[in-house]
């Protein structure tokens, strides 16, 4: 008897990183990892409950530049490289950790990475995307579509620059799914009043915001976060749930934080013996991360001090978790259903690559929790928005704050001293995109390429990765790279064709550097 | 013997020093964290940074400088400081007089500004160079919401800024000069934003809407029929009356949901 439903959202995203022009590329890495520890994991997952016919919904965002990279052949070509020699170390560390501490951990990576292999190469034919499009056709998946570089669309100047990541998102979830996106993930959840006209005007029917976005709207929400809303453009807005969010975010109270569960800081690219782990590395021949972990979290002590990982009982406390897990979202809803007078729908969007690669038995805990949610209870129904809003299509109509999912809730993340800089910059690409645009609406040959191609480097300016990198700190002047470059070539373009001067060999050479969305039309931006 | 340099060094020995001196942490250290931790040099030591979960970025120890074909002015290497490439060169500015307000949260909005587009020229050239001269700076905040307006002193070389705000209002910003007389010769001015409100609304009417698919189409096949539904079977689920109205695909009713 269900007491109330429950959307769970993945978002799935990497800022687009390919570098045709060097042979070796370390940024190329986290593609390369996230494939082997969420991504090919989660379909893992998801194809295995569908075959032993535990049904399920899970919803995902998989964002335009993942599903572009996952459908490159050069970052194919790569992947299966990097999985290569990976898979060439553990034949090795299979042999050499025998009879050690951290054995079984040796087979288990070995076993996986095989298996990645061989499931990336011959099943999926190295595209991933088709088994997405697979399971959402099936009717497991809704997949979302999100912001066409992931920008941040409430800091950005112009109303075109929002519209045109919006329309250019569409038509490319178009090329991968062969169908229209029915619903969105703003990128960070930032949401500015107005956004969800632009959102209506491409026919998307729903999108997410944060708690607050929901709580603090204008009217007050009559069912807080339990129930979505309308927009006053007729756009659903789904709230986040902070219960079930912190349960699996909270690095020190929530399960990930499991002293039996795998220690991210301990990788045998920094332990291993330097010639065997050589191969793995980069070119540069730099001791670095290759996510061949044998260590646990152990508890609060130093790098030097954990102990081995035990893949067979971070597998059992998976599923320990995903039994927790369940018990406490039917708690939460049976309180909920007698608190509202009505039936609640409860939504936790997380990263998708929290499952696996930030903690490993992630996805592990998720195949647990979807079976056990489909054999062992019948109070707490899965379901998608669209199913959702398909039964419930009446909902308050409320004004979302301005408002993101990031740190303390609004823009700072993304709009502070390590990353101002950028705005004026980004701003007046826009508006020169716009000026060129306007200015061309009917271009054809090599000048069409070339807005084309102004369009691609302002969106790839204009990934919000950058700036949140900025602010983390963790590769900055990769992202200032990445910024300086596009911008770069923007203006490199927007005066070559003001001033009717078109190189046509730099523009096949940038159409090669940055050659994310093969089909996109400059006039997203009229 | 003569101290080695860092460069004298390879990472794998330094590494390999480390090890031998069973120096805590190893594995975790760049080249400049090791040479400093085996006290052989004066060196920065780069700390491994501590990710949480949830940041989606991949930890990375050491930036691989990457050579590249574009005209990137190479920035000379400073000591013994590895070359990190940071991008093609970009303009510092683009000749405008402008003023951009950005909403960060309820209490802050960043400005930035450009005043290269002639603005300040012609005071100058009205007023004098002194009177430029002996102006001050300021951004003026309209606080359009109560109507109040309040200066904000700014440095003479600033070209952004962070402003306090009201929550839940909305503002538009000037920046420009402010005479001996005290009055304002205006630059720039920003469009108008609003800040968010930190807390749940006073807002309380209620309303709702239903959207259905085949009413969708219901609509458009009427092209923009407008009329009013009471005590249909679309409406039995609402109290007080239904009100069909052409937004685009959408009906909205007024009153008490029980």
């Amino acid at each position: 008897m269900p007491v109330g439903n429950w959307i769970i959202q993945l978002h799935a995203h990497l800022p687009y990183v390919r570098h045709p022009e060097h042979a070796d590329f370390l940024e190329e890495d986290w593609f390369f990892e996230a494939m082997t520890e969420t991504y090919l994991p989660l379909v893992q997952a998801f194809e295995r409950l569908a075959n032993d016919g535990a049904d399920f919904r899970v919803t995902m965002s998989l964002t335009p530049p993942l599903c572009e990279m996952m459908a490159d052949p050069l970052l194919q070509e790569r992947y299966l490289n990097h999985l290569n020699a990976l898979i060439e170390l553990m034949e090795r560390e299979v042999h050499s950790q025998r009879g050690g501490e951290f054995e079984s951990a040796a087979w288990m990576y070995r076993e996986k990475l095989l298996r990645c292999r061989d499931e990336f190469e011959l099943r999926h034919g190295r595209n991933l995307v088709h088994a997405f499009r697979t399971l959402q056709d099936a009717g497991y998946l809704e997949i979302v579509t999100c912001c066409a570089t992931h920008g941040f669309l409430p800091l950005m100047e112009t109303r075109e620059a929002q519209r045109a990541q919006i329309r250019v998102a569409k038509a490319n979830y178009r090329k991968h799914f062969g169908r229209d996106p029915r619903g969105i993930w703003l990128a960070e959840c930032a949401y500015a009043p107005g956004v969800d006209e632009l959102l209506k005007e491409s026919g998307i029917k729903f999108f997410f915001v944060d708690t607050h976005g929901i709580v603090f709207g204008s009217p007050r929400p009559k069912h807080g976060v339990f129930r979505p809303v309308y927009t006053p453009a007729g756009v659903a807005a789904f709230g986040r749930d902070v219960e079930s969010s912190k349960q699996v975010w909270s690095s020190k109270e929530g399960y990930p934080g499991d002293h039996n569960y795998r220690e991210f800081y301990r990788d045998l690219g920094f332990d291993g013996d330097y010639d065997s782990v050589r191969n793995a590395l980069h070119a540069d021949g730099i001791r670095r991360a290759i996510g061949i972990k044998y260590h646990r979290i152990t508890g609060e002590v130093d790098l030097n001090d954990k102990r081995p990982y035990d893949p067979g009982v971070a597998r059992e406390l998976a599923s320990e978790h995903a039994g927790n897990f369940l018990f406490n979202r039917q708690a939460q809803l049976r309180n909920l259903a007698g608190l509202l007078g009505t039936e609640p729908v409860i939504v936790s969007p997380y990263d998708a690559e929290l499952f696996g690669h930030w903690w490993y038995e992630g996805p592990d805990f998720l195949e647990f929790l979807l079976r056990k949610m489909h054999w062992d209870q019948d109070e707490i129904r899965l379901i998608t928005p669209s199913e959702y809003l398909a039964e419930n299509p009446a909902h308050q109509v409320i004004t979302p704050s301005y408002s993101s999912w990031g740190d303390k809730g609004y823009m700072e993340v993304w709009l502070s001293g390590s990353n101002d800089w950028i705005y004026r910059h980004l701003h007046k690409g826009e508006e020169r995109m716009l000026e060129l645009a306007r200015a061309n609406p009917s271009a054809t040959g090599i000048l069409e390429r070339a807005l084309n191609q102004a369009a691609r480097e302002l969106l790839l300016a204009q990934s919000s990765d950058w700036a949140f990198i900025m602010t983390t700190g963790t590769a900055t002047p990769y992202a200032e790279k990445r910024t300086r470059d596009h911008l770069h070539r923007l203006q490199g373009l927007y005066m070559q064709i003001k001033e009717d001067r078109l190189e046509a060999d730099w523009v096949a050479q940038l159409e090669s550097y940055d050659n994310i969305f093969s089909e996109i039309d400059y006039r997203a931006y009229l | 013997m003569a101290k080695k340099k860092i460069d004298e060094y390879t990472k794998r020995e330094l590494y390999e020093l480390a090890k031998k001196a069973k120096v805590p942490g190893r594995g975790m250290m760049d080249k400049h964290a090791l040479f400093k931790a085996l006290g052989l040099g004066g060196s920065k030591a780069a700390a491994p940074v501590k990710k949480e979960p949830g940041v989606t970025t991949a930890p990375v120890a050491e930036s691989t400088p990457a050579p590249t074909s574009s005209s990137a002015p190479a920035a000379p290497p400073v000591d013994s400081e590895p070359y990190i490439e940071r991008g093609a060169p970009i303009p510092d500015s683009y000749g405008d007089d402008k003023l951009v307000a950005m909403v960060r949260d309820p209490r802050w909005t960043y400005c930035y500004w450009e005043l290269e587009g002639g603005g300040c020229q012609r005071i100058i050239d009205g007023r004098g160079q002194a009177f430029a001269d002996s102006a001050t700076w300021i951004i003026r905040a309209h606080n359009l919401s109560d109507g109040s307006s309040n200066d904000v002193g700014i440095d003479a070389g600033a070209r952004s800024w962070y402003l306090q705000t009201e929550p839940g209002s909305k503002y538009r910003f000037e920046i420009g000069m402010v005479g001996p007389e005290g009055e304002f010769l205006p630059v720039a001015a920003s469009a108008e934003v609003e800040t968010p409100g930190e807390d749940i609304s006073d807002q309380v009417d209620e309303q709702w809407m239903l959207i259905r698919e085949e009413l969708e189409q219901l609509i458009e096949a009427m092209d923009g029929v407008t009329f009013g539904v009471p005590g249909s079977a679309l409406g039995r689920k609402f109290e007080g009356s239904i009100k069909l109205q052409h937004l685009g695909a959408s009906f909205t009713s007024t009153g008490t949901k029980r």
